[in-house]
């Protein structure tokens, strides 16, 4: 899968646009402010149907216009399928796929699978677990529809038992009301856990993978830090790296989060808030076998956070769905030989969109970018 | 920018309070209706307020009424023991157009929301407890929406519900009736494997 054409209409500093990209990689370069990231944000737009780059949809409008409108055609193996979405300031934002309205926007997220990659990334293995979570979150809401209702449900559970939590009061009915929030949060929750920790052991083993060929000898992996602990009871110390097929167990998993909650019950009505759940997790980085949060030098910072993202586009692509690669000003941060090794790497996986403020140097790329665009003023030009 | 007359902006502003209706649809609700005869006009003006008049909310079910009791609550036809307790009195509306169902109704009047500072007290929820202790009622069937505020006000009620000794049953989830396995989404082929039922 890929995007054969793009189409802005009153988005960013573009009145109108219309691009035709390749299959591989594709280029855009040009002074800052210029418009390229835009050209990325309006990728992310078509894929899960928001800003990626953080922004709230009325700002994406071209100044002065009342909304914006963005547009694709994707090829895969099947028909091509065509993508609209249009936002209507104060109000609507509409989707069709194939001229066909969709009844829900969460519909969209799925048929074009992108992979983000900006600056502040670099640091996604040193800050707090906030941006990782989210790193997950967005590669598994892409793939399994499921996942993402039962995010949302959680999301939305969470708000309401903390909401319940906080007007709490001895009394029966006070604590009934909890209750029936606990049940929806460890439904919900349990749903989000069992599927983060199915997908870990992909998602480690493909950073593993990529970590070697960019850094050599070094062994990057991934493991679940649950609020709920997953071991508790079975015996023996917290196990090491991806736990076992049995704690992959949704009811498993469901079990001991109730465990966990009750455990912490009169604390958590004493706080007025939930502080055990899937939304308290993190996703702990080891370098052989260390958190890497704790130790790395910026290099091996840098050096995983490439690993972790082209892993992430790894797992996109599992099924050969295929995904495309958004890399935003990242050759900036990045030495030579780490931004030759992400180039190659991602142009030899399938279609990316990279932005920087200067041609492509010589010698970070093994062979010519498939395509490459000169952006200057809202204006695109193909070179 | 030319604004409207004024009592033409004050029918637009109290057309777009509505539900679903923008600015834009309440300017040409608006110009509709000055377009019309003045008949017209005092004939909705006049069905707006008997409605909002003679309509009130029946003491036993909540549905909207004229006569209280209303119609579904006294018709003799109906099984008495058998309740169905749903969000608003749209719902029952819904209901009735599949002719499937013979008992009676409880409106709660809302879902359980924290959020919205919707908690039992606001809710219909002693009334139905009030009913199965008094009604001899046989089962409560909960037809709210499979959504978060859905699933946790129809665990609320059959706390409740439980020691009073009335079966509790919910609405199905699952396939749409003439749909394709193929175009079923994943969330809704899921439930209907776990609610799977036996031939």
């Amino acid at each position: 899968m890929w995007l054969r054409t793009l189409r802005l209409e009153n988005f960013r500093n573009y009145e109108r646009l219309e691009l035709e990209l390749s299959s591989s990689l594709n280029t855009f370069f040009g002074p800052n402010g210029s418009g390229k990231t835009s050209i990325l944000e309006a990728v992310s737009f078509l894929a899960v149907a928001r800003s990626l780059r953080g922004s709230g949809d009325s700002e994406v409008a071209r100044w002065g216009e009342a909304g914006f409108g963005v547009g694709g055609e994707i090829v895969s193996d099947g028909p091509a399928r065509s993508i609209t979405l249009r936002y209507a300031k104060g109000g609507t934002k509409d989707v069709t796929v194939d001229g066909e309205p969709l009844a829900k926007l969460s519909n969209l997220v799925g048929v074009l699978r992108v992979a983000w990659f900006c600056p502040e990334d670099t640091w996604i293995t040193k800050g707090g677990p906030a941006a990782r979570r989210k790193l997950v979150d967005l590669t598994l809401c892409q793939i399994d529809r499921p996942y993402l209702a039962a995010l949302s449900n959680y999301r939305r559970a969470l708000r309401q038992r903390n909401e319940a939590l906080l007007a709490w009061t001895p009394d029966e009915e006070s604590e009934r009301v909890v209750e029936v929030w606990t049940d929806r949060l460890i439904e919900y929750g349990s749903r989000v856990v069992a599927t983060r920790l199915t997908m870990l052991p992909r998602f480690s083993e493909a950073v593993s993978r990529f970590q070697k060929l960019v850094a050599g000898g070094d062994e990057l992996t991934l493991r679940y830090k649950g609020s709920v602990a997953l071991d508790a009871g079975r015996g023996g110390a917290p196990a090491e790296g991806p736990p076992s097929d049995a704690a992959l167990d949704e009811d498993l998993v469901a079990e001991r989060f109730r465990d966990a909650l009750e455990r912490r019950g009169d604390e958590e009505r004493r706080r007025g808030y939930t502080v055990v759940g899937p939304h308290r997790d993190d996703l702990e980085v080891l370098l052989n076998g260390r958190v890497l949060r704790s130790f790395g030098s910026q290099g091996q910072h840098r050096t995983a956070a490439i690993a972790l993202k082209l892993g992430e586009a790894a797992v996109l692509d599992t099924d050969g769905h295929g995904v495309v690669v958004l890399l935003d000003d990242i050759l900036s941060e990045l030495d030579d030989r780490r931004a030759g090794a992400l180039v190659e790497l991602v142009g030899g996986h399938g279609q990316a969109l990279l932005t920087s403020t200067r041609p492509m140097p010589d010698g970070v790329v093994g062979g010519e970018p498939a395509a490459s665009f000169r952006v200057e003023a809202g204006e695109v030009v193909r070179q | 920018m030319i604004s409207l007359p004024p009592a033409l902006e004050r029918l637009v502003q109290m057309l777009s309070r509505l539900p679903g209706i923008g600015r834009k649809s309440a300017t040409r609700i608006a110009l509709r209706l000055l377009d019309g005869s003045e008949a017209e006009c005092r004939e909705l003006a006049r069905s707006i307020v008997e409605a909002r008049e003679r309509t009130r909310r029946c003491s036993i079910c909540g549905g909207l009424t004229e006569d209280d009791p209303c119609a579904i609550c006294t018709d003799v036809r109906r099984d008495e023991r058998l309740v169905c307790a749903v969000e608003r009195s749209s719902d029952i509306l819904a209901l009735e157009r599949t002719g499937r169902f013979r008992g009676r109704y409880h409106v709660l009047g809302g879902l359980l929301s924290p959020l919205d500072g919707i908690g039992p007290e606001n809710l219909r929820i002693d009334l139905l407890l009030e009913r199965t202790r008094s009604g001899n009622l046989s089962e409560i069937i909960l037809a709210l929406n499979p959504t978060a505020e859905g699933e946790a006000t129809a665990l609320y009620v059959a706390k409740l519900l439980a020691p009073l000794g009335v079966q509790v049953t919910r609405l199905a989830s699952g396939l749409p009736v003439g749909g394709d396995l193929d175009l079923a989404d994943e969330l809704t082929l899921g439930t209907a494997i776990e609610e799977r039922r036996e031939l």
